[in-house]
């Protein structure tokens, strides 16, 4: 096991580090001039000249990437060209925004999506099934931005019942920091819950048809106990995969949710960084996406083997 | 039973649940009888309301920093308004009026600018506008941007009096030294140039609190500011980067400030919200086409670009931008400001007019054109693109990334054909020099200079009354736009302010987009 971890963790830090490479690549082939990109057309050439060496861009394409790549080994993301702040303070502020949202985003649509998944496919032809499918689908179809400008309109703006933006720490004023999260909160588990009951409910239709189900049946088995000990097992490890590709996200964050509530969070951060041209905030989010996501696959393949042992064995 | 303690355990959660979000959202749908009825009240009760509250305004974009330099943009203009003082300040028609300065005096035959300050201006920091702290900040720009004309000397001459020496006369002198936000020396010194870009220091009735990066920017009153006001306790601006969010906060009662694009402004007239603007256009932006001259090609006919400028129906354009919002641009200025010529004929849209240039210029059987626009202005590239080819031209459409665009417009790399080209409304001789000047550098890198209107911004640079100022910017809007016709004005964008009904004195929008007074804001 530990060699088999020693071997993955390797395999990750190659990962990353050809990620950081390709998107440092990619944001330095962009079309288009930084300075430009950051200070508009109205600039006069001193001004260009004084802004074009502060990013230093006078130097060659490896340095620059050389320089921050020994900054992050070194614990610095270097230092926002768009804020003029150290990335760090920028990431320390957005990523617990973000990962609290998501987390919350992701405990429920997981755990709700599980449920109507496998209550979908148990019964499957019945007018929960139906509902539950229909319900599904819509929400697989609708946009999210859709979904979030609606509730605005009706919650906000009409009844003014809820915020129409922001982001509130419940320890700082829990009343409205529920009240701030109840939208994003709800657009976000609508728009993933889709993904994981069409993924259960599909798993588990084609595990409850195996042999072995039709076996613990003839055995005389309790229909509960067959779902839990037998079909939900077999059934989750696709769903399991889904999770890890989610656990993504919990960092990545949704810019449109962010955008459409004006959450100060990480995909907020990094869309408007990639429209800034600011380099080093875009590496750090992608570098900490990257990282997580590769920790995520990691987590879900030991995952994988106590959910199956013959995954384990093999 | 246990589903009947399921059934009780949901209930008592949706109950809480319903209680907590109509609990705290009753806070804030005050009806609007009741706003009413309070500000209907006897006199020192409106005053005692009057006073006080945080003004929740937004921005679409945040700023980099605020030292003088850097701000460039609308929402920086008005937040740093708030914290920061010019020398001068636009009136109705655009010219520069003292505001921190008591006078402005012109000297053009010792090429003198001299600025009398007003007494008793103090920072915010404790530290005296005086005539030293003037220089400091007029050497600075100097330094940063060179963008204040040939300066030789600024010399303090008493502790409230500037005198800047030009070597060569600079007639727009006023208004660019009248213009600039005035920074707290002593605290540049103390916080260095990251820290003051941050926490900027200046007279204004407002104090930098507090900047959340990608959040929001939190400003407190000045107990001492040194004129009236100010009367509320703060501003918070959030940063709302998404029209529509900004347009929802504002209707739900979250912004009391807001200048929302034309779609969202269409949206506020219907719900009966007032607009408070009063000249949408000063300050603002002209948008146009500007033709390549430079390189070989068609375009360097000026029949061929006089038939362009027939054929640009501009009603048709400013209806389907803007349902008709937007006035109409034949030249630079606005009507009603100073620089604007009332005898100005310029190209009017004639599709016949059009197709005789054409054939003249020998193009009878019609003729290709590429248009050079950055992504985000796909929506008006098309509707020129239609007008054009309503005429008889074939439009070959070149999308390119903004900072492509502005790297072609202003950088050097130039453009082909025809570029949307986007400038200041209310155009002074420094305007037109930054474009068609002797030494340019916005929007010339594909333009042929014209010695005639290289020599006439010379003139007006050295003119030494409004009246010869006046003179020079008319004949040049009709060098630029009539006879060499380099661009094809359309129209200028509007910028509206709607304000919640308890808010007063804002005067934002007034004499032009980005001014307001700040200190005299009132929320009831």
């Amino acid at each position: 096991m530990g060699k088999y971890f020693l071997k993955r963790f390797g395999q990750m830090l190659v990962v990353l580090f050809l990620v950081t490479f390709f998107v440092y690549l990619l944001l330095d082939l962009i079309p288009g001039d930084p300075v430009y990109a950051i200070l508009g057309n109205k600039i006069r050439p001193e001004q260009y000249e004084r802004v074009y060496k502060e990013l230093g861009l006078d130097k060659p394409f490896l340095v620059r990437y050389g320089e921050w790549l020994s900054g992050l080994v070194q614990g610095d993301f270097g230092r926002s060209i768009y804020y003029k702040v150290p990335v760090v303070e920028l990431l320390a502020k957005r990523l617990p925004i973000t990962f609290f949202i998501n987390v919350i985003v992701m405990t429920i649509s997981t755990s709700l999506g599980i449920w109507m998944g496998i209550i979908s496919a148990v019964r499957r032809g019945s007018k929960v099934d139906n509902f539950i499918t229909v319900f599904s689908n819509i929400f697989a179809c609708v946009p999210g931005f859709w979904i979030g400008i609606i509730l605005v309109y009706f919650l906000a703006v009409k009844l003014q019942i809820l915020p129409t933006m922001g982001f509130t720490w419940p320890w700082e004023d829990f009343a409205l920091s529920v009240r701030q999260l109840i939208m994003p909160i709800l657009v976000g588990v609508l728009t993933s819950l889709s993904v994981m009951t069409r993924q259960t409910r599909s798993s588990m239709l084609e595990v409850v048809n195996q042999d072995y189900i039709r076996t613990a049946r003839a055995k005389g088995m309790k229909e509960k106990d067959i779902i839990r000990k037998h079909a939900i097992r077999n059934a989750l490890i696709p769903v399991i995969t889904l999770m890890g590709i989610g656990i993504g996200f919990i960092f990545g964050g949704s810019p449109i949710i962010e955008t459409v509530f004006s959450i100060p969070g990480m995909g907020n951060l990094l869309v408007s960084a990639i429209g800034n041209r600011d380099i080093p905030v875009v590496q750090a989010c992608v570098f900490i996406m990257a990282a997580v996501i590769c920790m995520a696959n990691m987590a879900v393949d030991i995952v994988y083997g106590l959910v199956d042992p013959r995954i384990r064995v093999k | 039973m246990r589903k009947g303690k399921k059934g009780i355990t949901w209930l008592t959660v949706i109950a809480l649940a319903a209680s907590l979000m109509a609990g705290c959202g009753a806070k804030e749908k005050v009806p609007e009888e009741t706003q009413d009825k309070s500000s209907a009240g006897d006199e020192s009760t409106v005053k005692e309301e009057e006073t006080g509250g945080i003004l929740r305004m937004s921005m679409s974009m945040e700023p980099t920093g605020f030292l003088s330099t850097d701000i460039s943009f609308l929402d920086s203009y008005i937040l740093a308004s708030f914290v920061m003082e010019r020398l001068g300040r636009l009136d109705k028609a655009g010219q520069m009026e003292p505001f921190l300065a008591e006078e402005f005096i012109e000297n053009p035959e010792d090429m003198t600018l001299t600025v009398r300050l007003k007494d008793g201006i103090k920072y915010s920091d404790g530290s005296t506008l005086d005539a030293e702290n003037v220089k400091w900040n007029i050497e600075y720009v100097q330094e940063v941007k060179a963008s204040l004309g040939a300066i030789e000397s600024v010399e303090a001459v008493d502790p409230k009096t500037v005198v800047i020496t030009y070597s060569e006369w600079n007639s727009s002198g006023v208004n660019q030294i009248g213009g600039l936000f005035m920074m707290s020396s002593q605290a540049f010194e103390e916080l260095g140039e990251d820290g003051f870009q941050k926490k900027p220091v200046g007279t204004g009735p407002f104090l930098f609190d507090s900047w959340d990066a990608g959040e929001k920017i939190s400003l407190v009153r000045q107990d001492n500011y040194w004129g009236e006001g100010p009367y509320i306790d703060g501003v918070e601006f959030k940063l709302i980067e998404d029209a529509q969010a900004r347009l929802s906060a504002f209707m739900a009662g979250e912004l009391d400030v807001i200048s929302p694009g034309i779609n969202e402004a269409e949206t506020l007239d219907a719900a009966g919200y007032p607009c408070v603007s009063e000249n949408p256009v000063v300050g603002g932006m002209l948008r146009g086409l500007i033709f390549n001259t430079l390189d070989e090609g068609p375009l360097q006919d000026v029949k061929v670009r006089e038939a362009v400028c027939h054929a640009v129906n501009r009603e048709e354009v400013i209806q389907a931008v803007s349902g008709g919002k937007y006035p109409m641009a034949d030249q630079f200025s606005a009507k009603g400001f100073w620089s604007y010529n009332d005898n100005l004929e310029t190209y009017q849209y004639d599709i016949e007019k059009c197709k005789e240039l054409l054939a003249e210029a020998g193009y009878e059987d019609g003729i290709t054109l590429p248009l050079t626009y950055p992504a985000s202005d796909v929506e008006l590239a098309t509707i020129m693109q239609g007008v054009l080819e309503k005429a008889g031209f074939t439009i070959e459409m070149n999308s390119v990334e903004q900072s492509v665009f502005d790297q072609a417009v202003v950088g050097g790399g130039g453009w082909d054909g025809i570029a949307m080209w986007t400038s200041g409304s209310g155009q002074e001789i420094n305007g037109f020099n930054d474009t068609f000047g002797e030494h340019p550098f916005f929007f010339c890198s594909s333009l042929e200079p014209v010695p005639e209107i290289v020599e006439l911004i010379n003139e007006g640079k050295a003119a030494t009354s409004q009246e010869d100022i006046k003179v020079c910017t008319d004949k040049l809007q009709e060098l630029i736009c009539v006879k060499h016709c380099l661009v094809c004005p359309v129209f200028m964008p509007s910028t509206f302010f709607y304000t919640q009904k308890n808010i007063s004195d804002m005067n934002i929008g007034i004499e032009s987009v980005n001014q307001l007074t700040p200190q005299l804001i009132k929320i009831k």
